[in-house]
């Protein structure tokens, strides 16, 4: 580090208020570095301290709202952009790094573009969930639809997990690879039959082999969830 | 007549069932509701499971900044190779982490409204209205010095004129934006001064905007 005196053993206070000059020196290009800023995020994400946390949300919130706003996805969300910056710090903050893990952010400079990470992964994020949300309208088990605050980042981890352990399960009732396969493609992926024969053609002998087999996995899945009203009553003749 | 089975109603489903097929289908009452469940039961495994396995963006964005141990950047590579939306993603992501997003930097009031002899900036704009100015921005090296005028060509309306100093501001130009609505713009000249006239009296927002860099000024009041 160039700066005198060492951050280190500046207090919080004192940093913040050379950060906010550096910061601005920094992102005109003035200043290599931002030493003191890069200090106050130590503080935060090393130690844990919630003033330095608080320190840098007050420092770079208005950056991060920017980035939001120039997201290419942000036009599509009908939430305001206070809404997606509370939840990138909240992203950056539940990520947790441990001393090791910061250590390979050599500088401020590395740092904001992790924070920028964390504005693509939110807004990404958000847009699957839409996107999951209508498929759930379909069939009439939306929970959240109307809801326009139903996103936070603990959510979607706990929803990811719950998700994962029905796909776990129902796993388990496939009977081989090939009928795997076609679940994977057909309800993880998205792909049409079509698309999976195209993608494999020497494992299926035409395109109808695959529906044959969806449907068929259809069948055993849907008796599996059974207790759904959503599934097969009866699920019909398999060949 | 012959059985269909559930593969020809995911056929015509999917709208791909011969017309004789489908034919029968519509028909027939029992296919119809056969179909109606295959849709529901799709719709709902689709729901449950589409993108089960994807992981979360923040580490197709640390697979962007290899950030991530071997382990975990060799599923990611895995899941790459077989998930359309994650490759999308991932492109998206790594374009929007670029640095050429441009970087905001909010001006702070240094001094403002008082006499000049106090702020220690001496203006350069010649006649200035009696009532108001000159704000005294910095934001970094840079210092914005504002000046609030009557203006003479719009009896009753205000001029801003600007002056930007302490950096290159070549490529630069200023905005003005009034509840959140952009109401003028202007370029910055060759001697670092700028001027937008015919304003109503009122709290704007200044924005100058350079390649990388835009500098706010917030609350700004003609």
């Amino acid at each position: 580090m160039s700066s005198n005196p060492n951050p280190r053993k500046l207090t919080l206070s004192e940093l913040r208020e050379h950060c906010a000059h550096e910061t601005a020196r920094f992102f005109l290009s003035l200043a290599e570095e931002a030493w003191h800023c890069y200090e106050i995020f130590r503080r935060a994400i090393v130690d844990k301290n919630d003033d330095a946390w608080r320190g840098i949300i007050e420092q770079y919130q208005s950056q991060v709202a920017r980035w939001v706003e120039y997201h290419p996805k942000f036009k599509n969300f009908n939430e305001e952009i206070d809404f997606f910056t509370n939840r990138v710090f909240e992203k950056f903050w539940r990520r947790n790094f441990s001393a090791k893990e910061f250590s390979r952010f050599p500088n401020v400079k590395s740092l904001l573009g992790y924070l920028k990470t964390c504005v693509a992964s939110v807004m990404t994020d958000y847009w699957r969930v839409q996107e999951r949300r209508k498929a759930e309208f379909l069939v009439e088990i939306s929970r959240a639809l109307t809801q326009p605050d139903g996103y936070s980042v603990e959510k979607e981890v706990e929803n990811r997990l719950q998700r994962r352990r029905f796909w776990d399960n129902l796993r388990e009732h496939l009977t081989d690879e090939i009928e795997y396969e076609v679940v994977y493609a057909s309800f993880v992926i998205g792909l049409k039959p079509k698309e999976i024969f195209n993608h494999a053609p020497d494992v299926f002998s035409d395109v109808q082999e695959v529906y044959k087999i969806k449907a068929r996995a259809i069948s055993r899945l849907s008796r599996v969830i059974g207790s759904s009203s959503y599934f097969l009553d009866s699920p019909g003749e398999i060949e | 007549m012959f059985e269909i089975t559930n593969y020809q109603i995911l056929m015509y489903l999917d709208g791909v069932a011969d017309p004789e097929l489908q034919k029968l289908i519509e028909n027939e009452p029992t296919y119809q509701t056969r179909a109606q469940e295959l849709m529901n039961s799709q719709n709902y495994l689709s729901a449950q499971l589409h993108r089960v396995t994807c992981p979360d963006p923040l580490m197709l964005g640390e697979y962007h900044l290899d950030l991530l141990s071997h382990s975990e950047k060799e599923t990611i590579i895995g899941h790459l190779s077989e998930c359309p939306h994650c490759s999308r993603e991932l492109d998206e992501i790594a374009a929007f982490v670029q640095p050429s997003v441009v970087e905001r930097i909010i001006a702070q009031l240094i001094s403002g409204g008082e006499p000049e002899s106090q702020t220690g900036w001496v203006p350069l704009f010649g006649q200035r209205g009696a009532q108001e100015g000159p704000y005294v921005y910095e934001a970094g090296e840079i210092q914005i010095a504002i000046d609030v005028q009557e203006d003479n060509e719009h009896p009753g309306r205000h001029a801003i004129i600007g002056l930007v100093s302490g950096a290159p501001v070549d490529d630069f130009n200023v905005s003005l934006w009034f509840e959140g609505v952009q109401t003028a713009t202007a370029q910055i000249d060759e001697l670092n001064y700028f001027k937008i006239a015919d304003l109503a009296r009122g709290e704007y927002e200044l924005l100058i905007r350079g390649p990388k860099v835009e500098i706010q000024v917030q609350r700004f009041i003609v």
